[in-house]
């Protein structure tokens, strides 16, 4: 378990950011049909992760990790910057649930946003919790790669 | 055909040596793009460090400059040489400025290192002195401005003051820079029930077509551009208020006329603070993601 240890840093990652670090934190944040990936490296024990909206950026607006095929991109490269090699990394995959009463299916797209490009990087996925209706709250441990989760009550608009 | 066992093996030979020189070609290629490769990510490596290393070095600097050009121009007054040389030097200075916050703010984005900083905003106020900040380039086209407020009096409205002053800077600045002389800039607010705040901001400007309201949005979107080109800028600005508005959960909705003006008009919902945000998520089972062969926690 996660417990709340007191000397570990804790950081809240909003919508549209990414959080990758050397250092062991304790990331939080808050998936509706958003998605998440935790990459991890499991040979030096350290990990980044994300937090998309939108699957695909269109032109509009900034290039930023708001889009899956920005924000999958720019963690992957991220964590290659730190020295990570292919074999090293594994994957965790939440968020993508599904608005009630919507029938635009985002949180279907952001999903296979996530897995295709996991593909093709070549990175097993290793655990999961996506789709269903319900948003879920996790957090991630950048040194142990563990994730806690858990289902939230109400649902969070994005 | 019949080949002789000679006439096979030399057909054999050259093909194998024109393989061996594709093969040959292929591997340099593969060399020239794995080099490539590597300047690329030091050279993105370098720019993401450079652009959060730089950004204190230089402001401060540009905030003197600024600051000291004003005192000149203010001290100077009944010399008209000296006091349009200060002012011209405080002018492109705040230009500068301007620009290069777009920069700053557009490379955090990308980076997805924004963090919202929200606190209790008096928009009044807040819009009052962006319109003082910009005095001096309204006064510079004869523009009039007017700012006409439907909020209730002294009311605060939860936001991250920095992000949403910048939105309306640019807003604001896109309003003077295609505007002509004597011109009227005009911007209304409204609070609605909801807190959803309404912000119009109104020009006689020059008006973009209908054909192009879709990607005035885009990055590095300028309709002017080539060697004829006018205004300032190199349309990052209105990216980067999509952007901005995207992460506080706003919107922008923009109608024009050309050589009428443009209205644009943002809607922007109060915000939460993160432990807001965290509060309803304390339920529920817990589930536990967890690797064998990682540490224990």
């Amino acid at each position: 378990m996660i417990g709340i240890k007191e000397n570990i840093s804790t950081h809240f990652l909003y919508p549209s950011n990414l959080f990758v670090s050397k250092e062991r934190h304790y990331v939080t944040t808050i998936l509706g049909s958003c998605v998440a990936i935790c990459l991890y490296n499991t040979k030096y024990h350290y990990g980044g992760i994300n937090h998309y909206m939108l699957p695909l950026w269109n032109g509009n607006g900034l290039a930023s990790p708001r889009y899956g095929n920005i924000a999958n991109e720019k963690l992957y490269e991220k964590l290659k910057q730190l020295g990570s090699l292919d074999g090293h990394l594994i994957a965790k995959v939440f968020g993508g649930a599904n608005q009630i009463n919507s029938t635009t299916s985002i949180g279907e797209k952001n999903i296979n946003v996530a897995f295709d490009m996991l593909k093709e990087f070549k990175i097993n996925v290793v655990a999961q919790s996506v789709g269903g209706t319900i948003g879920r709250k996790i957090i991630f441990d950048t040194y142990s790669g563990a994730v806690k989760m858990k289902f939230v009550k109400e649902q969070k608009k994005e | 055909m019949e080949l002789t066992d000679e006439q096979l093996i030399k057909e054999l030979n050259t093909r194998f040596e024109n393989n061996h020189k594709l093969i040959e070609e292929q591997k340099d290629l593969m060399g020239q793009l794995e080099k490539m490769n590597e300047k690329l990510l030091i050279s993105e490596k370098v720019q993401s460090m450079f652009l959060s290393n730089i950004r204190n070095e230089i402001n401060n600097p540009l905030t003197s400059i600024m600051g000291l050009a004003n005192e000149l121009k203010e001290h100077h007054k009944d010399n008209e040489k000296f006091h349009k040389k200060a002012d011209l030097i405080f002018t492109e200075g705040f230009l500068l400025e301007f620009q290069l916050s777009n920069i700053f703010i557009a490379a955090e984005m990308e980076a997805g290192e924004t963090t919202p900083n929200i606190v209790n905003v008096d928009i009044d106020k807040l819009i009052d002195s962006t319109f003082e900040s910009y005095r001096h380039l309204l006064d510079k086209k004869n523009m009039k401005y007017k700012y006409q407020s439907n909020i209730p009096g002294g009311e605060s409205f939860k936001t991250d003051a920095e992000k949403f002053k910048t939105i309306i800077c640019n807003l604001l600045m896109n309003a003077i820079e295609f505007s002509p002389q004597g011109s009227k800039v005009e911007i209304i607010t409204l609070l609605n029930e909801d807190r959803l705040l309404e912000v119009k901001i109104i020009d006689e400007g020059v008006g973009i077509p209908e054909d192009s309201l879709q990607i005035i949005f885009d990055r590095f979107v300028q309709l002017d551009t080539g060697s004829t080109k006018m205004h300032l800028g190199h349309g990052i600005g209105l990216s980067v208020v999509k952007s901005l508005l995207e992460f506080m959960e706003g919107s922008i909705e923009l109608s024009s006329k050309v050589n009428h003006g443009s209205a644009f008009t943002i809607h922007l919902p109060e915000s939460h603070s993160a432990d807001e945000m965290d509060e309803f998520a304390e339920d529920g089972n817990e589930f536990l993601f967890f690797d064998e062969d990682a540490q224990d926690l």
